[in-house]
């Protein structure tokens, strides 16, 4: 809709700000933008170790952290305006661009749209060896302050977009921004193999690559980020020809995709999406892919930096080569070469390259099925705790008051104390999670924790007189002993107080269809046997069933998952150490490192 | 002797009554009381299962348009679960509207679809006959205010792309909560819809989903995934 005004309007020159912030449209897209900048950005000042965080997928906090030559204090409001750049000293350096960034205008085009705080410190900065901080918001500079921070930069991201509504409306749900940035990283990890990466989601590691030593640390890399099929469907590839290198993986044709996001291609270290390249490798896989199909791969493309322009285009995903049908026919064959059947050598995934291991490595984050493609792999948001949410936490917070209690001996409820820390949880082995603490290893039984928790819950509900159930997903139809049944229905006011909703169904079978919410992952059986044997061991006598309890949870069996994730192993040591049940020996053992060494006869 | 079908239940007390009354059992022993057979046939099981529980329940002859109970505003359905309590598969709600698609949210037909919802766990492992399948138990759902953000930025980002004319570039990726995919029953089936350039181009029909991990959640937040151990000899 345009307007035909009576009088033209008046041409008037932007606004610093105004001209900022339109600029960083074409650089500061979504949060992975930023990412991509920050990183690059990094890559240049020869950073080998990167750590990227990022809260509510980048709208609330980027952090880039490394550990490269860092900038100089008194160059530090330079490197927030716009057109100011280290990586360019003439313009005939334009012709021969060797580093990522070359423009000038990232960092001044976030601080045009969030507030960044700018923290450096030179590497090797002589007598004068602080840190210095300068934050711009919204093109606005504060004069810069010394700083603790070791060798290297970090720039700090905040409040993205919060002064632009009109972005932020653009931007996605936190998964599918999040779900760029893990792309933006996955591909700056396979771009630079020397270089170590970690990426932390609200707190949650995802990604952790450690630098690659070998050719074989590069391949375990690949099928981390790849996918450990994509590499065991892969040939290795390597050949340089005058001045042009390739080496990387490809895809056989059986591993072919329906979408493009196993198509990576780095020039000189640039993942790039361009015409040539992409006809370049459909040429090779002709006639080998399915109609429809796509090729995956790895590949990394080396060249002079003269013979390439990286100045297309702000976002830099395409490159034109000078001698494009050179390089276009050197893809094209090296390819070809590699999948021909008598051609390179297959790559040959490692032995240990899909084992699961109990380290960092297997973080859900980084495990082949969360890798793109795989649907869901992730859940969503937060995954749902059994423990954090279980009904009757909130009695928690009163468990360390005496109970009032009707009758019967009950064994007086030891005083909770929250244990200050229960350690990390270092993985889960067998049927126990190890815990790494200051100078000692812990090592606590997953079934006895969830006995002991059950145990206090159930304990603190029953002394209430309310006892918090659950519906069973689908209700269980059990065959018993005609008198264990007897037993079970002529101790209504038992059943009746733990809430169990039971029917007798049959002369010897009952069906169940809610338990207390506290005895969540119990042996449904072996909840009803340990019933039986404590209504027999009360015979005719009025027992208080709150008194019982302990011996009812003591024969109850609960079940332990093969394979907990990480959240659910810091969610059930977490909730054992609120309750205070980390104390019981059954429950935790601890390992100190002095008896370690003491047995190694260190 | 087998019973008539009910009538629609009168009010929600009667509907809950109904529906408590079929958890747990297998899902033969309800269609012969009904005086259905159990089909052999296990391939369209999922309809067959959902027109059971309609019959069971007094479900009125619904239509796309209408809920299932449409007295009482309650959308029926069927949550097929396996061993481990985990959804086996994302859960059907509505057509895309892929024409003149300029809805919002609080009109939207997802956001009536489930407003209100019967959800009936139903046992589907593999290798269990499906007259052996028992029901769960009925859950009365109404998406809490955090599910109902979830859904509707799911639909508000997948509905820009549909009115964009960008359908071919939505995936089963798209969405946290809902996706858009091409209706499975019938790939020949077409329908217009307009591209990114502005013509009339025939399409699949697609629908709106719920991905599993949406209602796993809901599941595990709601229920106890009971096991019990065989009994001992």
């Amino acid at each position: 809709m345009t307007r035909s005004p009576a009088h033209p309007a008046r041409i008037r020159r932007l606004s610093r700000q105004e001209a900022n912030q339109i600029a960083a449209g074409e650089v500061v897209e979504r949060p992975a933008s930023v990412v991509k900048e920050l990183v690059e950005n990094s890559l240049d000042a020869g950073a080998r170790h990167i750590e990227i965080s990022v809260s509510q997928a980048g709208t609330q906090r980027i952090c880039v952290r490394d550990d490269g030559v860092g900038i100089l204090p008194e160059d530090l409001p330079l490197a927030l305006s716009r057109h100011a750049t280290s990586k360019l000293d003439s313009a005939e350096r334009l012709a021969a661009i060797d580093s990522l960034g070359f423009r000038g205008e990232a960092l001044a085009s976030i601080g045009a749209v969030a507030r960044v705080t700018l923290t450096s410190r030179v590497a090797q900065a002589g007598e004068d060896d602080t840190a210095w901080t300068v934050v711009c918001e919204h093109s606005e500079l504060t004069p810069p302050r010394p700083a603790a921070h070791p060798p290297g930069t970090t720039v700090e991201v905040e409040s993205l977009f919060h002064r632009l509504p009109a972005r932020r409306k653009f931007l996605r749900t936190e998964r599918t921004e999040f779900m760029h940035i893990e792309q933006a990283v996955r591909a700056l990890a396979l771009s630079h193999f020397e270089v170590a990466f970690t990426l932390t989601h609200n707190q949650r590691q995802v990604i952790r690559e450690a630098a690659c030593g070998d050719a074989r640390a590069r391949e375990r890399r690949v099928a981390r980020l790849c996918g450990a099929s994509f590499i065991e469907h892969a040939r290795y590839l390597e050949f340089s020809a005058r001045r042009l290198r390739l080496d990387g993986w490809v895809g056989q044709p059986d591993f072919s995709r329906s979408q493009s996001d196993l198509q990576y291609f780095f020039v000189n270290g640039r993942l790039v999406r361009d015409r040539t390249i992409n006809h370049a490798i459909r040429e090779a896989y002709r006639e080998r892919l399915p109609e429809g199909r796509l090729p995956a791969y790895v590949l990394h493309l080396e060249l002079p930096p003269a013979e390439v322009d990286v100045n297309v285009h702000p976002t830099k995903h395409e490159v034109r080569f000078h001698e494009s049908r050179l390089v276009h026919d050197f893809v094209t064959r090296c390819v070809m070469q590699a999948l021909a059947p008598q051609g390179a050598s297959p790559a040959e995934p490692p032995p240990d390259a899909a084992a699961p291991r109990l380290s960092s490595d297997t973080l859900p984050g980084a495990l082949p099925d969360a890798l793109p493609g795989a649907e869901g792999a992730r859940g969503i948001g937060e995954p749902a705790s059994p423990y954090g949410e279980a009904p009757g936490e909130e009695e928690a917070g009163e468990a360390g008051l005496p109970m009032p209690v009707e009758g019967g001996d009950v064994p007086p409820l030891p005083a909770v104390q929250p244990e200050a820390s229960p350690g990390e949880v270092v993985g889960q082995w067998q049927d126990c999670i190890l815990l790494e603490r200051e100078e000692a290893l812990g090592i606590l039984d997953i079934a006895a924790a969830k006995a002991a928790l059950a145990e206090r819950h159930l304990v603190i509900a029953v002394g209430r007189g309310k006892v918090n159930t659950q519906p069973l997903l689908i209700p269980l139809s059990l065959d018993l002993p005609i008198t264990d049944i007897d037993h079970l229905v002529g101790a209504g006011s038992w059943t009746r107080a733990l809430g169990l909703d039971m029917d007798r169904t049959s002369e010897h079978s009952v069906i169940i269809r809610r338990i207390p919410a506290a005895l969540g992952e119990v042996d449904v059986r072996s909840l009803l046997q340990s019933l039986v044997a404590e209504i027999e061991a009360a015979g005719d006598r009025p027992v208080a069933l709150q008194a019982r309890i302990p011996a009812l949870v003591a024969g109850c069996r609960f079940h332990v998952e093969a394979q907990m994730s990480r959240d659910e192993m810091a969610a059930l040591v977490a909730a054992a150490a609120r309750m205070g049940v980390l104390g019981r020996p059954e429950v935790l053992q601890i390992l100190p490192a002095g008896e370690l060494r003491r047995r190694f006869q260190r | 002797m087998p019973a008539p079908p009910p009538a629609p239940p009168a009010d929600m007390d009667e509907l809950l009554a109904r529906a408590h009354g079929l958890a747990g059992r297998p899902l033969a022993e309800v269609a012969a009381g009904l005086g259905l057979a159990t089909p052999a046939d296990t391939r369209r099981e999922k309809g067959w299962i959902g027109q059971l529980l309609e019959t069971a329940l007094g479900a009125s002859a619904g239509s796309a348009a209408l809920p299932d109970f449409p007295r009482l505003g309650v959308e029926l359905k069927t949550l097929p679960v396996d061993a481990r309590g985990r959804p086996r598969e994302s859960t059907y709600v509505c057509t895309v509207p892929l024409q003149g698609a300029g809805f919002d949210w609080a009109t939207s037909w997802v956001r009536r679809k489930l407003q209100c919802v019967l959800w009936f766990p139903v046992q589907s492992e593999t290798g269990l006959a499906l007259g052996e399948r028992r029901l769960g138990m009925p859950l009365l759902w109404r998406p809490d205010a955090e599910e109902e953000t979830l859904l509707r930025r799911d639909w508000e980002e997948l509905m820009d792309l549909v009115c964009a004319g960008r359908l071919d570039e939505i995936s089963a990726r798209h969405g946290e909560v809902l996706q858009i995919r091409p209706k499975a029953a019938d790939s020949r089936a077409l329908t217009d819809t307009v591209s990114g350039e502005g013509t009339t181009v025939r399409t699949l029909p697609r629908g709106f989903y719920l991905r599993a991990g949406f209602t796993r959640r809901i599941i595990e937040r709601h229920y106890v995934v009971a096991t019990a151990s065989a009994p001992r000899d």
